[in-house]
Order: C-alpha cells, then sequence, then structure tokens
C-alpha cells in the first residue's frame, strides 16, 4: 500500500475513513473485521498511555471474529 | 464551526479562592490582551487550576499526589463552609452568536458536575473541544516539552499540531500487532503444539496401515493419496475368501461387520483357541501401532530440558524469594517515579549503599527475571517435547500400564505446563518412559509367542485366514484413525493461518498509517516552520541560531537540532542552548500551533511562563503575544496571562487601557479570606481599608492603601494621557507611588508653561499645594524608605481622601440634558 496519505485538511475520522478504504484493497475480510473493532482498537492507547487490558480484549474480539470468518469459509478455499 | 473567546471566570470555594458567597470575577476582553497580576500566595495558581478543572478535568498537581496524600480532599477550598466548588466560564463565539456559558461544580465528596446556564445542549463535550494543549499553557509544559526524550516529544508535539488521535491510534496499530501479546493471545504456540501431535498420530497410523495392507493382499502401499482404492483392495482380498465372501459382497471396508466374519470364522471351526488367538492378534497389531520414534532425538530433548532445570534452579538459588522481589519491585518503582533521590542509600533502612540503588535494584531484579526467562523456557519445552506424547502414549498403550492415577505422564502435566518440573521429576519420567519401552518390546515379544503357540495348535487352514481378518480390520481402523488425524490437523492450520493472516493485515495497517501520520506531522510541522523561527527571533534577537524540528521517518521521535551553530552543524539544541533559548523556542512552537489551529478554543491561558527570561526577552514575548492577539491579527487568538512577576506587573500597569490591553491585579487574603480584582473591586477595598483602619489595624491596611494610592494615580495617568518615562513600569513597589505623582506633576508643569493646560486654577493650586504634598508627606516619604511604623489610622484616612481629592482635580461638573456629572479631562490640554 505505498503512497496512502492522509488529507492536511480532513479530520481524523475523514482521514480514518480513508485509510479503512485503503485497507480494503489489502484485505478486505480483514479490513472489515479492523473496522467493526475501530472503537475497540482505538481505546488501546488513549493520551499516550496503553491499555495492556483493552488490548488483550481487542484481541479475544478478534479471534472470534476469525473463527466465525473461518467457519463460514467454504472448506478447500 | 465558531471558535470561541474566554469572557469570564467566577469561582467560588475552589483551592485557594474562598470567596464565601462573593465569587471572584474576572472579565477578559475578546479583542486585548488579558493580565493577571498577583504577588504570591494570592490565588493567581489557583485560577489556573481552576480553568484546568473546568476545562480538562484535573488538576494536574494532584494528579501525582500518592494515595495516602488523599489528593480529592484538595480541589475545593479547605476553609469554605460548605466545601462546595462553583466555577462559571462563559464563552463567546466569534460568529456573533450568543455566548455560552459553563457551571462546572465539585462537591464535598469530589463529584463533579458540569451544566449549562445559557442551556447549551451538551456542556461535557462543550468543554472537551475547548481542551486543546495550546489552551493552557504553564512553565512546565514548555519545559517538559524541550526536556522529554525525542519519543515523548514527538507525542506530545503530535497532540500541539492536533495530531494526537494519529498518535494514539499508531500506538494502538502498533500494541495489536505485538508478536509476543499476538501469539499468546492467539495461541499460536498451542495451535502449533497441536499440528505437531495430529501430524504424528496421523504418521503412526500410517505406519500400521502400510503393515497391515502388506499383511492382507502381500503388496507394499506406494501411494498415501490412493487410501480408497487401497480400502478396495483389502475388501476384495478378504471377499475372495469362500468362506467370507457373502460378509463382504458389494460392500465397501468400512462397512464390513468384522465380528459377524470372526464368528463366521469361528463357527467354521469352533473353539476357544480361535477366539483367544484374535484377542492375541488384536493386541499385537495395538503395540505395533504404536510404533518406534527417534530415540536419540527423544534424548536430545530430555537433556536440553534437564540443562533448562539446572539453570532454572542455579538462578533461584540466586534470589532471596518472593517477599524480597516483591520489595525489590516497589523500590524500583520508588526510584522510577522520582521518589527516592539519594541514590546511594537504601531507602527502607538509610544505611550507604556501595553502588547506586538503581544498579542494586535491577541487579537483583534481573536474577528474578532470569528465573522467569528459563520458567517460560521449560513450559515451551516440556509443551513441544515429543518424549512426553511419547510417554503419555505408551503409559495408555493397553498391557502396559493399568490405572490411570499412576501415569507419570498425568501426574507431572500440571508440572511440566507450569515450569516447575524438578530434576528428580523429570529423572522419573525419563526412566519410566525407558521402563515402558522396554516393557513394549518385551511384551510384544511375549505376545508373538503365544501366537506361534497358539497357531500351532489350531488347524493351519483357518489360522491364516484369522489373521488376515483381523489385519483388514486394524487396516480399516488406522485408516479411520489417519484420516481423522488429518483432519484435525487441517482444521488446527486453517484456525493458525487465518490469524497468521490477521497479523500480515495488522502488520501492514500499521505500517500504512505510521508513514502517513509520519508525512502529515512533517506537513504540518512545514507549515508552522517559518512562523516559528520568526516568533524565536523575534524573541530572543538572534539571527541563524534558530533550532529545527527534525521527525523521523520512521519513528515518532521529534529531534530538536541547530542546524548551524557558529559554524558548526547538525547539533543537539537541547544541549547547546540556555534555558532561556529553549523555553524561548517552545513558546514559539506552541504560539505558532496555536495560531495554525482552527479548532474550538480561540483563546491562550498563559501562566508563568516568563520566569527564566530577563526583563528584556520578558517584554520581547510580550509584545509578540500583543501582535499575534486578534483583532490586530486578523487569525489570531485572545490570550490571557498570568503573572507574578513585579517588572511584568508595571509594564501590564502601563498598557492597561491603551485599547489592545486589559489587566487585572489580584488581592486579598487567601485561602481564608476573599480575593479580588483591583480594577473591579476599588470600592470594596476602600472599605475594607476603612474597616481596618477603624479597628485600629494599621498593619493589615497599609498593603490595601498602597494599592489603593497606585490604582488612583495610575487611574489619573490613564485618563487623561500622562505620558510616563519608558522605566516607569520597572521601578519597584515602593516608589511606584512617587513615580506616578512625578510624571502627573511633571506633565502638568509641562502643559503649564506651554499655555494649553485645561485644569481650571482652584485645581492646579490644589494639585501643588494641598494633595501631591499631603500624600508625599503623609506616605511616600515613610513608605519608601520602610519608616512605617509613624502611620497612625487618623493619618491614612487622610491620605485616602486626599488621593480622591487629587484624582477630582483631573474632572470637570458637565452639564447635558438637565444632568450635570463628572468627568475626565480628555487629556491635560483638551476638556472633550
Amino acid at each position: 500500500m505505498p503512497g496512502f496519505t492522509f488529507g492536511e485538511n480532513d479530520s481524523f475520522a475523514e482521514n480514518w475513513k480513508a485509510f479503512m478504504s485503503a485497507m480494503d484493497s489489502v484485505d478486505p475480510e480483514m479490513a472489515a473485521i479492523l473496522r467493526a473493532n475501530e472503537v475497540m482498537l482505538a481505546a488501546i492507547v488513549r493520551e499516550g498511555r496503553r491499555n495492556a487490558q483493552v488490548r488483550a480484549n481487542f484481541n479475544a474480539v478478534v479471534l472470534k471474529e476469525l473463527d466465525r470468518l473461518l467457519a463460514a469459509t467454504p472448506e478447500g478455499k | 464551526m465558531p471558535r470561541y473567546f474566554l469572557t469570564n471566570i467566577r469561582v467560588e470555594g475552589f483551592r485557594g479562592i474562598n470567596n464565601e458567597a462573593d465569587p471572584l470575577e474576572l472579565k477578559f476582553r475578546p479583542d486585548t490582551v488579558n493580565s493577571i497580576f498577583a504577588v504570591n500566595g494570592i490565588g493567581k495558581s489557583s485560577l489556573f487550576e481552576a480553568l484546568s478543572f473546568a476545562i480538562r478535568g484535573k488538576i494536574p498537581k494532584l494528579e501525582v499526589l500518592q494515595a495516602q496524600e488523599r489528593a480529592a480532599d484538595y480541589y475545593c477550598n479547605r476553609f469554605h463552609s460548605r466545601g462546595h466548588a462553583v466555577i462559571d466560564l462563559e464563552f463567546l463565539p466569534d460568529d456573533g452568536a450568543a455566548a455560552v456559558s459553563i457551571r462546572v461544580e465539585r462537591s464535598r465528596t469530589g463529584i463533579r458536575t458540569v451544566s449549562s446556564p445559557s442551556g447549551y445542549s451538551d456542556p461535557n463535550a462543550f468543554l472537551a473541544d475547548l481542551d486543546a494543549d495550546f489552551t493552557l499553557l504553564d512553565y512546565k509544559t514548555f519545559s517538559r516539552f524541550i526536556d522529554d526524550s525525542p519519543l515523548e516529544r514527538g507525542r506530545s508535539f503530535s497532540a500541539l499540531l492536533g495530531l494526537s488521535a494519529y498518535s494514539d491510534m499508531r500506538q494502538s496499530l502498533e500494541a495489536a500487532l505485538d508478536t509476543r501479546s499476538l501469539n499468546s493471545d492467539f495461541e499460536i504456540n498451542v495451535l502449533n503444539t497441536s499440528i505437531a501431535a495430529a501430524q504424528q498420530a496421523a504418521q503412526q497410523a500410517l505406519v500400521s496401515i502400510r503393515t497391515n495392507y502388506e499383511r492382507v493382499t502381500g503388496n507394499a502401499l506406494a501411494d498415501v493419496d490412493k487410501l480408497d482404492e487401497y480400502l478396495q483392495n483389502v475388501a476384495s482380498a478378504l471377499g475372495s475368501v469362500p468362506l467370507l465372501a457373502s460378509h463382504f459382497k458389494g460392500k465397501a471396508l468400512a462397512d464390513i461387520d468384522f465380528e459377524a466374519v470372526k464368528k463366521a470364522i469361528r463357527e467354521a471351526e469352533g473353539g476357544e483357541k480361535r477366539k483367544e488367538l484374535e484377542r492375541v492378534i488384536e493386541s499385537i497389531g495395538k503395540l505395533e501401532a504404536v510404533g518406534t520414534v527417534d530415540g536419540a532425538a527423544m534424548q536430545n530433548e530430555q537433556i536440553a530440558l534437564s540443562t533448562l532445570i539446572d539453570a532454572r534452579d542455579e538462578l533461584l538459588a540466586s534470589t532471596r524469594g518472593d517477599l524480597f522481589q516483591r520489595l525489590y519491585e516497589d523500590a524500583d518503582a520508588l526510584v522510577a517515579k522520582g521518589e527516592w533521590t539519594d541514590t546511594s542509600t537504601c531507602p527502607l533502612c538509610f544505611s550507604p549503599l556501595n553502588t547506586s540503588i538503581k544498579a542494586h535494584i535491577d541487579s537483583q531484579l534481573n536474577q528474578y527475571r532470569g528465573v522467569a526467562d528459563k520458567v517460560a523456557q521449560i513450559k515451551e519445552a516440556w509443551r513441544a517435547a515429543q518424549w512426553v506424547r511419547r510417554l503419555a502414549l505408551l503409559e495408555k498403550t493397553e498391557g502396559l500400564t493399568t490405572d490411570e492415577r499412576e501415569r507419570v505422564s498425568v501426574r507431572l502435566s500440571a508440572q511440566g505446563a507450569s515450569g516447575s518440573l524438578t530434576k528428580e521429576e523429570l529423572t522419573g519420567a525419563t526412566a519410566r518412559l525407558a521402563s515402558l519401552e522396554a516393557a513394549a518390546t518385551t511384551r510384544l515379544q511375549e505376545l508373538n509367542a503365544q501366537k506361534a503357540r497358539i497357531e500351532a495348535e489350531l488347524p493351519q487352514s483357518l489360522v491364516q485366514l484369522t489373521e488376515q481378518v483381523e489385519y483388514g480390520r486394524q487396516f480399516k481402523d488406522c485408516v479411520a484413525e489417519y484420516r481423522e488425524k488429518q483432519k484435525e490437523e487441517a482444521a488446527h492450520r486453517a484456525r493458525r493461518d487465518i490469524r497468521e493472516r490477521w497479523r500480515r493485515f495488522i502488520t501492514s495497517a500499521a505500517s500504512v498509517f505510521a508513514e502517513a501520520e509520519a508525512a502529515l506531522s512533517k506537513t504540518k510541522i512545514g507549515a508552522i516552520d517559518s512562523e516559528y523561527k520568526s516568533m524565536f527571533r523575534q524573541i530572543m534577537n538572534v539571527g541563524d541560531v534558530v533550532p529545527d524540528l527534525r521527525r523521523v521517518n520512521d519513528r515518532e521521535d521529534l529531534h530538536v537540532e541547530l542546524k548551524d551553530f557558529h559554524g558548526q552543524h547538525q547539533l543537539s539544541a537541547r544541549a547547546l542552548l540556555s534555558e532561556s533559548y529553549r523555553n524561548a523556542l517552545a513558546i514559539s512552537v506552541f504560539l505558532a500551533a496555536a495560531l495554525k489551529d482552527s479548532g474550538a478554543p480561540r483563546f491562550v491561558v498563559l501562566d508563568d511562563v516568563t520566569s527564566s527570561f530577563d526583563s528584556g526577552h520578558q517584554y520581547a514575548i510580550m509584545e509578540l503575544i500583543r501582535q499575534v492577539q486578534q483583532p490586530l491579527n486578523a487569525q489570531g487568538l485572545q490570550f490571557i496571562i498570568l503573572s507574578h512577576d513585579g517588572l511584568l506587573q508595571k509594564y501590564f500597569d502601563r498598557l492597561d487601557g491603551t485599547g489592545n490591553w486589559r489587566h487585572h491585579h489580584l488581592q486579598g487574603s487567601p485561602p481564608m479570606g476573599a480575593i479580588l480584582s483591583q480594577t473591579q473591586g476599588a470600592d470594596r477595598l476602600k472599605s475594607t481599608i476603612d474597616t481596618l483602619l477603624n479597628a485600629g489595624q494599621v498593619t493589615q491596611a497599609e498593603p490595601l492603601i498602597r494599592q489603593y494610592l497606585e490604582y488612583k494615580l495610575q487611574q489619573v495617568i490613564r485618563k487623561v494621557n500622562v505620558p510616563v518615562s519608558i522605566d516607569f513600569a520597572m521601578k519597584d513597589h515602593s516608589q511606584m507611588v512617587q513615580n506616578c505623582i512625578d510624571a502627573i506633576t511633571d506633565a502638568v508643569d509641562l502643559h503649564q508653561k506651554a499655555g494649553n493646560l485645561v485644569l481650571d486654577a482652584q485645581q492646579v493650586k490644589d494639585l501643588s499645594t494641598v494633595h501631591v504634598p499631603a500624600i508625599v508627606s503623609n506616605w511616600v516619604s515613610h513608605y519608601a524608605t520602610g519608616s512605617t511604623s509613624s502611620f497612625s489610622a487618623p493619618m491614612l484616612k487622610s491620605v485616602i481622601a486626599t488621593v480622591d481629592n487629587l484624582a477630582e482635580c483631573f474632572r470637570f461638573s458637565y452639564a447635558t440634558g438637565g444632568n450635570t456629572t463628572r468627568r475626565w479631562y480628555k487629556s491635560l490640554s483638551s476638556r472633550l
């Protein structure tokens, strides 16, 4: 994904949306999981402080999503 | 979106501001610089903290207190009868709309409530929008900006540029891809172990498949991918025997009822020996299914585990137990927080140390960390060990062990998984494995001998058939086992692969985000580059020695460098520049960033930010602020400056009322009494003086009288535009009244000689022969020399009356519409 840039005059919300669109081209299914859990992702670090419990919760939710995606994927794909 | 100026603050019962039933109120103008002066201990810091609590919800100074210091008890004024703090703020939008008022309260029990008397729908969100990094600035903010590590500076700078959300998200993405956390949270190692175990079980099943296929068909199994074909071959081989044909006809091997087939053979020949032969062959098959393993590899695993246990025990012996570990961790926290600065003394017993306390704690904690590291390695070695699985398999194999409770693999699983396995337990387990291997060999030999004996006793014709049928059954079961294990392995592999796919994705996402964030940050730095450098030059009056901000490409680090330092290049600004230069840089950067910002706050509150500067540079900073104050600067901000600096106070006084400056002078007796703004509280000040003098409290009244005199005389100077000397604002308190009188009398004298003095003759006479001599003789001559013991209450009352009368000499009666009012002359030469 070379060359992706944030808009200087865009808000963070607008830039995050553009970033997620760019990530869709990397792996749309993984991007969908990230998009669905972006609030929890953002809470891992707040005002520069890292919260290990939120990080563990985020990974747990992602894990569930991955298992669900795997279960919905036809065998051999 | 409108931006907001801060136009009013009212505080009661907060920190040093008691003001019970009489809140301290300060009005700020959006179109002028607003300054507030107070000597130490008069509540200036409390005012800044009130703003911090209202806008940010916290007071940094209290946030860092220890729990036992009970920070929560120090928000509300401790002498306020209700212990209830109220902070009222008023904000004026720059789009001409109505002002927004916000009330922030803190109850005695520590509950914070936010409301909007003006009816703003979401006052909490309103305050959150005002919480920009530049809104409330103090000296610590600036010094931290310079003294932080490049990484911390980079992160705080991101916030300053409005990029804090980007910095936080960048860190969140980095945290989400952290290898150790991800391996642990996603159980990658567990999955790898499960895959290896399934592979091993499938290989063992394949060994039996090959053996049994060859025994039934006489052919080698060539291609493991053709198992369906081989299943059919086995069914065909057994179905070709006439006695068994009816059981196999038209059926796949998986559907064959082998018990019925065996019964048919038994019925054809009869006898218990046939049944015994079947049981022996079945047992042989089970033992053969266990297969053989690479003994050397397993031995290497055992040696490695033994070495790890030795290393762990050796490290453990050098530690001093759990209690000391907790002690060292607490001591480490104490030192890390900077609460113990004497590095050569033990904080526990105060005995002197040969090395630094930090080095000693690190050394001790490293031993505990070494133990934890070895324990983790033992756990991993146990989990991955082939010989452990082999031990568990043999202990479960029929004929080798009896009771599950006696199984070593079961008994030691908890110790192995927790890394607490002892050397003795390991030795016992390896010995147990060796004895089981030997027992398996012996048992197999016994069964083969038993089989040979039974075969010799039975008619040969059906012995081989019985064996063939049993081999066929085993072939069928092993194929099912092999396929099951392959399916298991595929399931584990799929789960691991999709997790690895997430790892690749989140790694890519973090990288893309970080690059974009770095580029945006560089752009933002570039946007303020010329502005902050210009400000820095203006403050410090320097040429080329201007620091550069350099953002590192792949990190958040922000370096402050000097491109050119008297011919030398790329040097550390932090190392070379003096404190005032460093602070000037920080002020320049923060102000430049604030001017670029387009968020909700359009005001900046500066609390004692000039402490490290001499008076000349203080003046330069104030001039800079005056130039970037709106509306002089159309895109500018509103500035509110708090200071306890006596020199700046004179400067503020000088500019007060000049059109682009508004000054407040706080006075009072916190934390028990009230704090007043002199500008608004002249009448209250005079009333307080009266009360004190009537009570004979001359000493307490003296400082208030001085303030009142200064206020009245400076009011005259402002109202009639009396010129003052350039150093007027820089002289000390004790001479201020004299300076004011000198300036006024010099100006009156000048205009009188020029023949354009507007004062009437009586006013001139009263001024020169009554009021000025009275003030000089009754106040200045005593106060300036410090000999105030001769003051008496009646005399001081006369001084107050005299200065009021002096001020009246510069006013005239103005009649309009039937009313007569007293007005100030426009100047000393002009009435209106």
